[in-house]
């Protein structure tokens, strides 16, 4: 009874340590970490921020990001220029080979345009993401702030 | 020879540990970002809320915290509102002597409706100003800030790039301090409890 009780403990630290590491989304040598959404109120914008790793021997490319939930989603970057605040439409995130790439708070994000309905700290949403090599995933995005 | 050694070493220590306070208690108090002083007399402003028209003046005797920003930027924007909000969480009930304007540098797109509805997300304390174009150009003129529209060839349609600073205004309605964009809620929080010591 004892061993059993000790195996069991045994297998649920080895699956929660398991479960930190493990990414929300995989596809190709593309893993997504720790995707967040910051809350906003309907018809408002918001952004999607996450960690993109690159397990493979060839650079790779977000191009593109979807999310039914807004009206419109493009991948943006904001900069800060002399004490400016800029932010643009970008093409794509490159993520490096055996690298990784941080869409983060003032930096890269997936900025999403005309949400249809207010999304609140604690729900989850879909977010799908096109990279140009491994191809199409979908992640699920926590509703937090930072 | 190892006693004067040992006093040496234990004067060492105490030395470091005096030097240490002391940092400390000069940090707490020492004010981070940019200090105007003499704090600067601004010009006085109306501006519209969706609760009506806000004169800059009326909030004198409390401090402001001033940001100008828009609704339709995802990141830092929220960012901003989001660690002043944090940083009046911790310093507790002297939040009350505090209030947090925005304004926006976006006239066209944000109403003042709109302003309050998203501000208020934030904190339902929190204030949002509107008002014409050439309102807005004035106050941020007035105020130092830098904003301009860009124009993006995807749906997002304009841009504003603008200062991100967040200024700070003493109870006399005068700028004493500008918090550099990326500030810490720590170090936000140190200071607004040390400016609301000041009286």
């Amino acid at each position: 009874m004892k061993r059993l009780l000790l195996l069991v403990v045994l297998g649920i630290l080895v699956l929660s340590a398991c479960a930190t590491q493990a990414p929300a989304a995989k596809v190709g040598s593309i893993e997504i970490l720790n995707p967040w959404v910051r809350p906003a109120g309907a018809d408002e914008n918001t952004g999607a921020f996450m960690v993109i790793k690159n397990t493979g021997d060839q650079a790779d490319k977000l191009v593109k990001a979807e999310f039914s939930g807004g009206m419109m989603t493009e991948i943006h970057e904001t900069k800060m220029v002399d004490n400016v605040m800029k932010m643009a439409p970008v093409d794509g995130v490159d993520i490096p080979a055996k690298g990784q790439a941080e869409l983060k708070p003032g930096s890269f994000h997936v900025m999403v345009m005309g949400l249809m309905k207010e999304i609140k700290v604690g729900d989850k949403v879909e977010i799908t993401l096109t990279f140009e090599k491994a191809g199409t995933v979908t992640v699920a995005a926590e509703v937090r702030n930072p | 020879m190892s006693k004067n050694l040992l006093l040496a070493a234990l004067g060492l220590v105490a030395g470091a540990v005096i030097l240490v306070i002391g940092f400390l208690l000069f940090n707490q108090t020492t004010l981070h970002g940019t200090q105007i002083d003499p704090p600067k007399e601004m010009a006085d402003f109306t501006l519209t809320s969706d609760s009506g028209p806000v004169r800059l003046s009326s909030l004198r005797g409390k401090l402001v915290v001033m940001y100008f920003g828009y609704t339709f930027c995802p990141d830092i924007c929220p960012a901003t509102l989001s660690k002043i909000n944090q940083a009046l969480g911790r310093i507790g009930a002297e939040a009350g002597e505090v209030v947090v304007v925005m304004v926006t540098v976006d006239p066209e797109r944000d109403t003042a409706e709109k302003l309050g509805t998203y501000v208020r997300r934030f904190n339902p304390n929190f204030l949002g100003l509107t008002g014409s174009p050439e309102e807005i150009a004035a106050v941020a003129r007035e105020f130092g800030i830098f904003y301009e529209k860009t124009e993006v060839s995807t749906s997002a349609g304009y841009l504003v790039d603008h200062t991100a600073s967040v200024l700070i205004l003493d109870r006399e309605g005068r700028i004493a301090l500008i918090w550099p964009y990326g500030l810490e809620t720590a170090d936000m929080a140190s200071d607004l409890r040390t400016l609301a010591k000041r009286r």
